[in-house]
Parts: C-alpha cells; sequence; structure tokens
C-alpha cells in the first residue's frame, strides 16, 4: 500500500477518533452453567444470582440444569446432554455447580480433556475425590457454618445444649457428617446424634428419639428425600413433615431454610458460591492460567432469624442479637 | 640599779594582787560548795521525773501521735491504691517501717503486741492492693487490646464496603457485619462501664465488696457467644474475630481474679481496722496513767527550787563586800601615791631639769625611777652628736649640681636645695611650703602623683621624668624619689634628686622620628619583608611580614626554618628563609616555593640580600617574600585557554591540530588509519532561540559529558565552536571503528537531557573522514567531514554519513547558493509572485497567494524549489519570510489605493519563523507601518510547523490570532492531519493540497480523501480551498463536492504584481 492509499483512510480514522468509540469493548464470551439440581431450586437460583452479577455484563450465558435432587437416576443423561451442547456451542467457559454434576460431566467429560476452563462450586465433598484441582478445573467448595450456626442459636435460647444433625443420606450428607465429625469439638453444644434418612417415614420414626435426646436440629441437603409414596419431595415439604415430628428449634444451612421455616442459622449462600465461581471463570477467560487460581472454600455467613418461627418458639433474644441479624418472616 | 626581786615579793604590788586573788579564791570555793549541793539536790529531783515519769508521758504521746498518723496514711492508701499511682508501693513501705519503729518503741508489751498482729496485717492489705491493681491492669489491658482488634475490624469491614459498593455488588452482608462489629464494640463499652463502676463502688465502699459472678463476666460470657458467629467470614476478618475471642476471654480471667482479689483485700482492711481501733484505745488508757503521775512531780521540783535560791543570794552579797574592802585598801598604798610621786619626776627631765627623780621604795616603783634617770643621762650626749651631722648634710646638699628636695608626704616642699632655688628662680622661702605640683605642668600632675604613691610602700622608691618650666626655659628633669621611714617603718618624708637631661630627651626624639619614617616605609611595601640576624632572630619585620608568619621583630623564630629553601611547605611547617644559603654565598640570592594551606596551596618568591654589621661582617639578611600565586594561575589559564574551549573546556582547533599530527605520525609507523568525526548539534539554534544562551550552553556541557562517555579515553573530542563537535581517533582499531563510535553517540542522544527542569530532546548530525582515505592533512579532513556531516543532516538528521568525493560538490553547491541568496536579499532580487484565488460557485477572485521568486541577472527566475530547502538549512528563509511579508503588506496598500478593493492575500510562514520569538510582533509591525485591516492578511501554516516545540508554534499562532489576521492550514491531509491541530488553530481555511486535486477524475482515493476534507471542514465551518486545479474535470469535481474555493493553473497561474493590477481592474469593470 503506499503513502498516498494510507491517506484515503485518514478522514474515517478522524471521524472515528472523533466519536470515540471503544469498539473492542464489544467482545463478549460465551459461558455454560451447568447446575446438578433443578431450576427451580432455591439453591440454583442464589447460584445463578451470583454468577449474573459478575458475568452478565461481560458474557452470554446459557444455562444447563440435571434435575438430579428430583430424578438422581436420570442425571447422567443429562449430563450427556450437557456435554453434547458444550462441544456445539464451544464456550470461552464453563461453571459447574454441586457435587451431582462434578461426577456425571467433570470428571468423565471435561477434567483434563479440554482448554476450556472449568470453574465448580457448591461441592460439598473433598476435591481430591474428583481429581481436583485439575489443569483446566479449579473452583469453590461449599461448606456450611454450623459452629458458627449453633453459636448464633444459644444467643437467642442460651440453654442450648444438645444438637443433632438431619440430612439427606447422599454424597452432600455424607460429607456433611464427615465435616461435622471433623469440627464438633469445637461446637458450643454437644453433638448428640447425626442422622442420615432417606424419606419423611424414617423422621416420623425418629421423632420421639429426637424430641428426647435434641435440644435443637441442624438441617442441610434435605431435600429430594422421598414421602411415603415414594415421591422426591423439595425443601418446604420436607420441611412441613420435620416441623411435625420435631418440636423443638431447627436451624439451617442456606438462606432458604431460613426462610422456609428453620428459627436461625449463619447461611452460606449461593451468591457467594456463584459470584466467586464467576469471577475466577472471568479471569481464567481473560488469560490467567487456571494452574494459577487455587480452589477456594465459602466464607461470608449472613446471620437470619426468621421471627415468625422464633415468636412460634417464644423466644425473646436481647435486641443487639437482633440488630446484627437479618430478619424475614415466613414465606407465604 | 639591780633589784632583788625575790626579797621583796611579799612587800611588791605583785604580792599584794596575789593575796587579793587567794582571799577571793578561798570566797569563792566556799559559795561553789554551797550552790553544788543545792544544784545536785534540784538535778536528782528533775532527773528523777525527767528520766522516769515525763518520759513515759512524752513516749506515750509521740506513740498515740505516730500511731494517729500512721493509720490516716494507711486509710489515705486504702483510698487511693486503685490509682496505681508508682509512689504506692514506696509510700506503703515507708508506712510499715514507721509502723516498725513505734512497735520497737514502746514499752507497754501489750501495745507492742497489737502493733505487731497490725504490721502484719498491713502487711498482707499491702500485698492484696499490689495484686488488685495487678489484675486491674491485666483487665485495663485487656481492654485495650480488644478496642484495637475491634478498631481493625471496622476497618477491615469498612475497606469492604467500599470495595463491594465500588464493583456495584450486593452489601447486605458487609452490613450485617458491620451491624456485628458495632454490637461487640457497644458490648465491650458497656463492659468497660461496668469495670469502673465496679472499681468506683469499691472505693467508695469497699465493705460492699461480694465474690460473685458479676455482671461483667455476665456480659463478656454474652460477647463471647455473639463472637463465635464471626469465623464465618473471610480470613482476615476470622483472624480478628479470633483474636478478639482469645482478648475476651484474657478479660474475663482477669476480671474474675479482680473480683477475688478485692474482696480478700477488703476483708484484710476490716481486721487491720479493728486492730487500729484495739491499739489506740490501749495508747490513750497508758497517757491517761501517766498524766496523773507528772502533776505530782511538777509539785515537787517547785517547792526544791524556790528554797535553794534564798540560800544563794546570802552568800553572794557577802562574797562582794569583803572583796571590795580589801581592793580599795591596796590601790590607795601601793599605785596611787608611788604613781604621782613618779609623774613629777618625769615632768622635770621634760623641762630641762638635771635632778634626778627621788622615789624611796623597794618595789616595781622604785626601779622605774632608777630606769628614768639613767635615760635621761643618754638623750644628753645623743643630742649633741645630731647637732654635728646634721650640720655636714647640709653642706653637701647645698654644694650638689643635682636638685634636692625634701617633702613631706603630701608633696609640700620642706627642704629645697640652693641649685632647686636657682633652677626655677625662687627663694627658699618662697618654695618652702608649697607642694611639688606648683613647678609641674598641667598635664603631668596626675602623672606626678601615681609617682608619689609608689612612695608609700614597699620599696619606697621611684624614678620618673618630667618637662618643666624654668628660667631657662623648657627643661627636662629625671627625678630620683626615696621615701625617708620612721623608726616603725612608715614613710616620713620623701627626699627627691633631681637631674637636667635635657640633652639626652632632644637626642631620643630624633631618633624616634627617624625610626617611625623608615617603619612607614618598610610597611607600605605590600610584600613581606623580614631583616634576620644571623641566629635567625627576627631583627625588623614590616606588617605584611607580621601578618604572613604571624612573628614580630624582636620575637622569637617558631615559624621560621633556617636551613636550606624547602620547595614545598605544608602549613605546619616553618616557613623558608634563605638566611643559610646567603651566609654561605655571601651575596643576594632568590627561590621559590610552594605553600600549602586549608584554603589552597599559594606560590611564593623569596629574594634576600645580605646586610653588614657594625664590624663590616654579615650582620643577616633582608629577605623580601611575593605571592605570585595569582601570577601563576594567570600564566596557567592563558596556557589552558589558548588550547581548550572556555566553555567545554574541550580542546580547541589548536590542540586537536596538534593531536592530529601526533597521530597520523604514529598512524604512518604504524600503518593504521585515523579517524575523523564531525558533530552537529540538530536543533541548536531553535533550543537557543526559544529557551536562551543559558540553557544552550548548560545543554552543550552535559552533550559534552555523553559524547565523552561514548569514545575511548585516547580519544579526542575537541569544540570547534557553537554546537559543532571534531573527534579524533588516532588509531582505528576493532573496538573503536568510527562508524561505531557514531553509533555509540547517536544512541547515547536518545535519552532526553534534563536542563534546569526541561525536558531537551536532541541529536547529532555525523560526518566521518578517514586519513589517509579522505584526506591526508588536518583541514581537509576536516572540511570532508564537515560535508560528510552535512550530507547527515540532509538526510534527516540524527544520523552519521561517511565522506565520499561528491559530497564535496554538494557542500560547494551549497556554500555558493547561500553567498548569493545573501546578496539577494541585499540586492532586492527576491521578488513576490501572486497566485489568485476564485470563488468557484461564483468566478470570481476572492484572494491572492504570494509566492517569492528569486530574479537573478545571470540566471533569470529561479523557482523557489530550489533555493528555499537552503534557505531553511542556513536560517536565511526567516529574513526571506519578513521580506515577503513586508512586500506584501506593501503591495495590499498599494492595490487598495489602485482599485479600493479589499484583497485577502495570503503569506506563507516557515517553521523557522514560527519557532523565533517576535513572529507576532513583526506582523503587527508589518500590518500597522502599512495601515492595513489585519483581515486583509492571511498567514498559511503547515500542520509540520507545529510538531516541534508545540507549546511555543501554538502559543506564537493564538497571538497572530489575536491580532485578527486570518489563518490557513496547508497542505490539509499530507502531514498527520490532527485534528486537535484544527481545535487550537481555529484556522478560516483549510487547503487541499494540489497531489491530491492532480488525480481528481482518475483515483478514487484522492476523490475520497478530498471529498472527506471537505465534508469535514464545513462540518467545523472552514472554508476549503484546492489547490492545484489544471483542468476542467477537477474544477467541475470539487463544485458538485462544493468546495468553496479553488486556486490554480487552470485559472491563473502565479503573476507578478503588476499583472494581478490589470486583473484587477477587469475584475472592476466586470463587477
Amino acid at each position: 500500500m503506499n503513502f498516498k492509499h494510507s491517506l484515503c483512510y485518514l478522514p474515517y480514522l478522524c471521524l472515528a477518533l472523533l466519536l470515540a468509540t471503544p469498539s473492542w469493548a464489544s467482545e463478549r464470551f460465551k459461558v455454560v452453567v451447568v447446575m446438578s439440581y433443578e431450576e427451580n431450586n432455591p439453591w440454583c437460583q442464589e447460584i445463578k444470582q451470583g454468577i449474573d452479577s459478575v458475568l452478565a455484563d461481560t458474557s452470554d450465558i446459557e444455562y444447563i440444569y440435571m434435575d438430579t435432587k428430583v430424578n438422581f437416576a436420570g442425571g447422567q443423561a443429562k449430563a450427556d446432554q450437557a456435554f453434547e451442547r458444550i462441544k456445539q456451542t464451544q464456550p470461552d467457559g464453563i461453571i459447574t455447580a454441586d457435587d451431582n454434576v462434578q461426577k456425571m460431566l467433570v470428571v468423565p467429560y471435561l477434567k483434563n480433556q479440554t482448554q476450556t476452563p472449568v470453574m465448580f462450586c457448591g461441592v460439598n465433598a473433598n476435591p481430591s475425590a474428583y481429581g481436583y484441582p485439575a489443569d483446566n478445573v479449579s473452583g469453590i467448595l461449599e461448606r456450611g457454618h454450623i459452629r458458627e450456626s449453633i453459636a448464633f442459636l444459644k444467643q437467642l435460647k442460651e440453654s442450648i445444649a444438645k444438637v443433632c444433625f438431619l440430612a439427606k443420606d447422599s454424597p452432600s450428607g455424607l460429607a456433611l457428617k464427615r465435616q461435622v465429625k471433623a469440627e464438633e469439638s469445637s461446637y458450643l453444644a454437644k453433638n448428640n446424634g447425626f442422622y442420615l434418612t432417606q424419606s419423611t417415614d424414617q423422621i416420623k420414626q425418629q421423632a420421639d428419639t429426637l424430641n428426647a435426646k435434641c435440644d435443637a436440629i441442624y438441617i442441610d441437603s434435605l431435600e429430594g428425600i422421598m414421602d411415603s409414596a415414594g415421591n422426591p419431595l423439595n425443601h418446604l415439604q420436607v420441611f412441613a413433615a420435620l416441623e411435625a415430628a420435631y418440636k423443638g428449634p431447627i436451624i439451617g444451612a442456606n438462606k432458604y431454610h431460613v426462610d422456609q421455616g428453620a428459627l436461625s442459622a449463619v447461611v452460606k449462600t449461593g451468591q457467594e458460591q456463584g459470584e466467586e465461581a464467576a469471577k475466577l471463570l472471568l479471569k481464567a477467560m481473560q488469560g490467567a492460567p487456571v494452574s494459577e487460581l487455587p480452589i477456594t472454600r465459602n466464607f461470608r455467613g449472613r446471620r437470619i432469624i426468621n421471627i415468625t418461627t422464633m415468636e412460634r418458639q417464644n423466644i425473646n433474644p436481647r435486641p443487639i442479637v437482633l440488630r446484627s441479624a437479618s430478619l424475614v418472616s415466613m414465606q407465604k | 640599779m639591780l633589784i632583788d626581786r625575790n626579797a621583796v615579793t611579799k612587800s611588791t604590788l605583785k604580792g599584794k594582787l596575789l593575796q587579793l586573788i587567794s582571799f577571793s579564791v578561798l570566797i569563792l570555793l566556799v559559795l561553789a560548795s554551797f550552790l553544788t549541793i543545792s544544784f545536785n539536790s534540784i538535778r536528782d529531783t528533775t532527773q528523777d521525773v525527767t528520766e522516769t515519769k515525763l518520759n513515759q508521758v512524752i513516749a506515750n504521746s509521740q506513740t498515740a501521735y505516730d500511731l494517729s498518723r500512721i493509720f490516716s496514711e494507711i486509710d489515705l492508701l486504702s483510698r487511693i491504691f486503685l490509682n496505681r499511682r508508682p509512689d504506692l508501693q514506696q509510700q506503703a513501705n515507708q508506712i510499715r517501717q514507721r509502723l516498725f519503729k513505734v512497735e520497737t518503741s514502746v514499752n507497754d508489751t501489750r501495745l507492742a503486741q497489737i502493733l505487731k498482729t497490725l504490721r502484719g496485717q498491713f502487711d498482707h492489705f499491702v500485698w492484696g492492693f499490689v495484686d488488685v491493681n495487678r489484675l486491674a491492669t491485666e483487665v485495663e489491658i485487656a481492654d485495650t487490646h480488644i478496642h484495637e482488634q475491634l478498631q481493625q475490624l471496622e476497618r477491615l469491614i469498612s475497606d469492604m464496603l467500599i470495595r463491594t459498593t465500588a464493583e456495584q455488588q450486593p452489601t447486605h452482608y458487609i452490613d450485617q457485619m458491620l451491624s456485628l462489629a458495632t454490637s461487640y464494640r457497644e458490648s465491650m463499652l458497656r463492659i468497660r462501664a461496668l469495670h469502673f463502676e465496679h472499681k468506683g463502688h469499691f472505693i467508695e465502699g469497699h465493705q460492699q465488696i461480694e465474690v460473685s459472678g458479676n455482671k461483667i463476666v455476665h456480659h463478656l460470657d454474652e460477647l463471647l457467644l455473639m463472637l463465635q458467629t464471626i469465623t464465618a467470614s473471610e480470613p482476615r476478618i476470622n483472624n480478628v474475630g479470633l483474636e478478639i475471642e482469645r482478648l475476651v476471654w484474657q478479660y474475663r480471667d482477669a476480671s474474675l481474679s479482680l473480683d477475688f482479689a478485692l474482696a480478700e483485700l477488703n476483708n484484710r482492711m476490716l481486721d487491720l481496722q479493728e486492730s487500729k481501733q484495739l491499739s489506740l484505745e490501749l495508747v490513750n488508757s497508758l497517757q491517761a496513767e501517766n498524766a496523773q503521775q507528772t502533776e505530782l512531780l511538777a509539785s515537787r521540783i517547785s517547792h526544791l527550787i524556790s528554797s535553794s535560791a534564798s540560800y544563794v543570794i546570802a552568800a553572794v552579797f557577802a562574797t562582794i563586800l569583803v572583796l571590795t574592802l580589801f581592793t580599795a585598801h591596796i590601790i590607795r598604798k601601793h599605785i596611787n601615791t608611788p604613781m604621782s610621786q613618779l609623774i613629777s619626776g618625769i615632768d622635770g627631765i621634760a623641762d630641762g631639769k638635771q635632778t634626778n627623780i627621788q622615789l624611796q621604795r623597794e618595789d616595781e616603783w622604785g626601779s622605774i625611777a632608777d630606769a628614768l634617770n639613767k635615760m635621761k643621762d643618754e638623750l644628753k650626749s645623743y643630742y649633741s652628736q645630731i647637732q654635728r651631722s646634721e650640720e655636714k648634710y647640709r653642706l653637701l646638699v647645698e654644694n650638689q649640681s643635682d636638685l634636692v628636695i625634701e617633702m613631706d608626704m603630701a608633696g609640700q616642699f620642706q627642704f629645697v636645695s640652693q641649685t632647686f632655688c636657682q633652677t626655677f628662680g625662687k627663694s627658699k622661702d618662697q618654695l618652702i611650703g608649697q607642694h611639688f605640683t606648683t613647678i609641674t605642668q598641667p598635664q603631668d600632675k596626675h602623672k606626678i602623683q601615681m609617682h608619689f604613691r609608689e612612695l608609700h610602700h614597699d620599696p619606697y622608691q621611684d624614678n620618673f621624668e618630667q618637662q618643666v618650666v624654668t628660667d631657662q626655659g623648657e627643661r627636662w628633669l629625671s627625678w630620683h624619689n626615696r621615701a625617708v621611714l620612721s623608726a616603725a617603718g612608715s614613710p616620713q618624708s620623701i627626699i627627691a634628686i633631681g637631674r637636667d637631661v635635657t640633652a639626652r630627651k632632644q637626642a631620643e626624639d630624633a631618633l624616634e622620628r627617624q625610626r617611625r619614617f623608615l617603619r612607614t616605609v618598610i610597611d607600605s611595601v605590600t610584600d613581606p619583608i623580614l631583616v634576620l640576624g644571623r641566629d635567625n632572630e627576627i631583627l625588623m619585620s614590616n606588617s605584611a611580614a607580621d601578618n604572613q608568619y604571624g612573628v614580630h621583630s624582636g620575637i622569637g623564630l617558631p615559624g621560621l626554618a633556617s636551613e636550606s629553601t624547602p620547595t614545598v611547605v605544608s602549613g605546619d611547617q616553618p616557613y623558608p628563609t634563605l638566611l643559610s644559603e646567603v651566609l654561605e654565598l655571601g651575596a643576594p640570592t632568590q627561590a621559590l616555593y610552594v605553600h600549602k594551606t586549608d584554603q589552597g596551596q599559594r606560590h611564593h618568591e623569596l629574594v634576600a640580600s645580605p646586610f653588614e654589621d657594625t664590624h663590616g661582617e654579615i650582620g643577616g639578611i633582608v629577605q623580601v617574600s611575593r605571592d605570585i600565586t595569582e601570577k601563576i594561575r594567570s600564566e596557567e589559564k592563558i596556557r589552558f585557554l589558548a588550547h581548550h574551549d572556555a566553555l567545554t573546556h574541550l580542546p580547541n582547533r589548536i590542540l586537536l591540530r596538534d593531536r592530529f599530527n601526533q597521530a597520523i605520525q604514529y598512524a604512518e609507523r604504524a600503518g593504521q588509519k585515523v579517524g575523523v568525526l564531525f558533530l552537529d548539534l540538530d536543533h541548536f539554534k531553535d533550543i537557543n532561540d526559544t529557551l536562551g544562551h543559558h540553557i544552550g550552553d548548560l545543554l552543550l556541557k552535559s552533550v559534552v559529558e555523553r559524547i565523552s562517555a561514548s569514545i575511548r579515553k585516547s580519544d579526542t573530542v575537541s569544540r570547534q565552536g557553537g554546537d559543532e563537535f571534531v573527534i579524533l581517533i588516532p588509531q582505528i582499531g576493532s573496538s573503536n571503528d568510527p562508524e561505531q563510535v557514531a553509533r555509540q553517540i547517536l544512541s547515547s542522544m536518545n535519552q532526553a537531557l534534563e536542563i534546569e527542569g526541561h525536558q531537551l530532546r536532541t541529536s547529532f548530525s555525523i560526518g566521518i573522514s578517514i586519513y589517509p582515505d579522505d584526506g591526508k592533512d588536518f583541514d581537509t579532513l576536516l572540511k570532508n567531514a564537515d560535508t560528510a556531516m552535512y550530507a547527515a543532516k540532509k538526510s534527516g538528521r540524527n544520523a552519521y554519513h561517511f565522506y565520499a568525493d561528491h559530497l564535496n560538490d554538494h557542500a560547494v553547491e551549497r556554500l555558493q547558493i547561500n553567498n548569493r541568496l545573501q546578496q539577494a536579499l541585499s540586492r532586492d532580487e527576491l521578488i513576490l509572485y501572486y497566485q489568485p484565488q476564485i470563488d468557484i460557485q461564483s468566478g470570481r477572485l476572492v484572494g491572492l497567494e504570494a509566492l517569492v521568486r528569486w530574479q537573478t541577472e545571470d540566471i533569470g527566475l529561479i523557482p523557489p524549489s530550489q533555493f528555499i530547502p537552503y534557505a531553511e538549512e542556513s536560517g536565511l528563509i526567516v529574513e526571506i519570510g519578513e521580506c515577503a511579508l513586508n512586500q506584501a503588506c506593501q503591495q495590499i496598500n498599494q492595490w487598495h489605493h489602485e482599485s479600493g478593493q479589499e484583497l485577502v492575500v495570503c503569506v506563507n510562514l516557515s517553521a523557522l519563523q514560527l519557532r523565533r520569538e517576535g513572529l507576532p510582533k513583526t506582523v503587527a509591525q508589518a500590518i500597522f507601518n502599512n495601515q492595513l485591516r489585519p483581515g486583509q492578511l492571511e498567514l498559511e501554516l503547515t500542520e509540520s510547523m507545529l510538531l516541534t516545540n508545540t507549546k511555543h508554534a501554538l502559543s506564537q499562532v493564538k497571538q497572530l490570532k489575536t491580532l485578527g489576521v486570518k489563518l490557513s492550514l496547508d497542505d490539509f491531509g499530507t502531514g498527520y492531519s490532527s485534528l486537535s491541530y484544527l481545535k487550537q488553530i481555529q484556522p478560516n481555511r483549510l487547503k487541499i493540497d494540489r497531489s491530491f486535486v492532480k488525480d481528481l477524475t482518475q483515483d478514487r482515493d484522492d476523490e475520497a480523501i478530498v471529498n472527506a476534507i471537505i465534508q469535514m471542514a464545513h462540518s467545523l465551518n472552514l472554508t476549503v480551498v484546492a489547490e492545484g486545479v489544471e483542468t476542467q474535470e477537477q474544477l467541475q469535481w470539487l463544485k458538485q463536492r462544493a468546495c468553496d474555493q479553488v486556486q490554480g493553473f487552470y485559472f491563473y497561474k502565479p503573476m507578478p504584481a503588476e499583472a494581478i493590477s490589470e486583473l484587477l481592474k477587469l475584475e472592476k469593470l466586470s463587477a
């Protein structure tokens, strides 16, 4: 191109400079998010909020749900479909939420088999169980704030001395049990029994024991247990069954547990899980090697009290306790 | 007469007095015995009282007082111990010591036992309060640490809040954390308040203290519970939370211990109080018993004293009576009677009677009378001898040629000799009784009195000289005075002997005047002069020598060396002299030496000559020293400046030539080559013009540093003047290839130079010539390197160029053109042609562009392209530009008068004109001189003019705009086409370069560019002028694109002013 030819672009360049539009800012990433559970699961919704808050401005996000809470058996097929979709869309990055998707999708199809960065969140199990970290996999582990939740409960009701734990007999429930075992010595109330359950029938059977042994019950990962007819239940349904069986205070692990009737909790949030996973993925997509993005865990515990339940339990805490907590009333 | 003293002892006055004394002693012994008995009785009684009963009373009172004081101090201590003052422990120790002292001093065993118990209780109390204070301190330290950690926690949370808000993320969690931290702080503040309330209660009434899990512990437990939830946070906050929890536990432990300690202390204080009460009661009862016994004893002592006093008074009166009678008898018989007889005899001797004193006694009075009779006989004999001696001395004094006087100690004449009377022309009667000051001149009176005072003490003699007025006129007298002492050794009178010394004084005055004259002469010499004796002693020195050597005539010689002259002396070494050399040679000599001092070294020249003494031998030398430092420095400076550049201190052309000659001699022998690099600093002139010569000079110095860093030590850098340097490379080798050196120098100039806050970027144009390839002598090689440098400059500067033969031709041409241009300016050979500018719609003439032409006699008209580049290179472009400006303005004025039309004439400016200061002033002057309206003149700029020193150029352009002249931007599109310049210059017209117009209708790129420029100019409300329009097609195309004005051969070529005048007439006719 001779000098004169190059000059022919000059006016356009001038006009472009006048308009001063940063054209490079228009490049957007493609991101696929694969959730272990169903779309209307409150935990998934929290994670989605967290991911969107970080990536919505820069990325086009496609969400895929594996529904394993309500249909665990169909999970692998969903995982296969998700992998096909990933191959089709060739995303710049992938986020996988909770344990099931790790086992069914990431480990068999994605871990160390592609350059595409994969960030997990909501994983309760030990990361080594999935061979993490891997060349292209990192993310954020999910750990309940059990000790803090018990302490918070004691602030509300000082007489609490024995606490029991209830979770679904599932990988998440087992992971929770391991966590409790590891850290129970630091709890302000005695661990008076960890119960893994498959159905509401089992809960009913254990009602007398629970009422006798437990000043309070800590619950987590109960969604998906079966009713008498063998139908998987959502958390609201499970909680109703539990509340019918057990009269003492029930404390939860997630915000929606408290929203749906638990007395209080220092909750882990799906938003934090989603945000952190999304931030890690964004760094990876912008060029940071995954090996330089270490696995992290959730830290932020929010104190939440369900005042409807509090009144029902006839608990009158000091105002200072209420002030440093978020108060919710019972979901309609 | 001898008296037998033993024989008369009993009958003498002494014997009588001994009897009186013996009797008195006896009486006094009797009286003393009586008094002793009485006083012993009183003493025994009193002793009994004081040693037993009274002592007990006093001791009990003291004990009561001490205990009261100690108890009040204990009470005070118990009230203030919580203040934790540093001196409380010391105070407690003092109380304990005093308590122990009281305990050991009391006699009552019950009281001693109680005090011992009390002391033990006090010790427990002190240990208790030490413990309490320690625990209170622990509590408060924990409190402080907790508040610090809370502050840290709040800070971390605040940081998170700010960060999260800035990222536009939800802050619910952080808000909650902040509330939690606030709750912690509230709890701690409440706990702190309770702690101080607790302490306050104890101080007010410690008996209320009780051990319990108090409110503080309860609040601490609540806080600990609240802290359990903060661990659900980010690690940094979690860590702070854990630290706070640890500190709260620490606080809780200390607080509980403090409670226990306070309760224990309270118990100890109650025990102490009880013992205090017991001891005070016991002391009070002891005091009551003692008071009763004391009253009885007081009554007994009073009776004893009154009876003893009566006996003593009676005995004293009896003694006085007996002694008085006995003493009166002795005085009358043995003192009064013989004394009156002796006085009568002495009066007879005083009256000259020769009768002896008659006193028939054998005691001391008789001996005195014999001695007086003997003395009377001896006095008579001495008086006869004195009369003879006085006569002899009177005759001696009267016949003396010296003046002899005797005065009393006040200075009044008692005796004057005949010579004295003759000298002052007065008789003895006139002088006796007069004061010495009557012969003294008024101004000497004080001095004379001072001399007389000297005679009042040892050695009682003094000399002085005075000038007096005598019958023979003014005379000088020299006095020797001596005081005459009495037998007791005190001065009684003054004997003074005076001598006329007028002749000697006159001789001395004459000698002093001569000495002063010589001193003035020698001191007026600025060089140090010393007259030294053979032994190196200073016989004389002038002021300059005194100042320099710090010695004076006649004073010792510590600062002068007597041995051979050293060539260098340092500060603490002796100054050199030429004494030994002159004594050895017997003739004058000279030497140079350097004197090193803290202020630097000074050069001196010594010249010394011998002088003869009274025996015709060499008595010493006269030595003159001269400081020739400045002379030597001047010579050195002259030598340096003869071979170096004054600004950079680099070798100049003379030294360079010398080194070049040495280099080629060596190169010839070694078969090597020599490189000559001619360096010219690019744009130095611009820097000088815009920032001044001071900055220019500093720039040159900095540049020299960079050059020097790029060459070997054996290479020579020389400044040729201005911004030109020459580097001589004596032995070209692989490491110092001239091309490599040139590259290094160019590279070294990549970094900007900072000169007094200006970041200056500059470069070199370097020409290289090689011996023997490009010349065999210095001048040829230098000329060829210069020529190569011009080639480098022409290739775009910041470059180097080797000399080649053809360059020389170009250099010759350049020189010729420059010379001819100079002449052209003075001969007015530069003229203006004008090319009309046409409004594209109306076809009317709207303006003219002035174009310079060189009209030579021999060649004819030379186009600007053949001389403007040379003019720019040499700087003549500025003068040419000013010439064009003035010519154009004159022509506008002329046309205005001829045609009445107000034409706008464009005059091109050069980049150098714009860089130089004063362009707006030149333009304003041209407009004013030709009475133009500023809008009739348009100045054409190109963008490239603004690229160097943009700030200065823009400033000049703005000033031109302020004048009201129009501006047009020429050649738009060929340069950088910066829109920011368009905005800042705000030209009236934009000129499309002819290179774009040339291929219009054939080249789509050119069409696109011209189209874009027209649109952009119109969007900025600028008029567009297309240059170089030569065809109908071009004109039509531009008309269709709404170009405003055109200029080119299609309408008119550039024409002389006269042709334009004709054209204007036609225009006027067709209007």
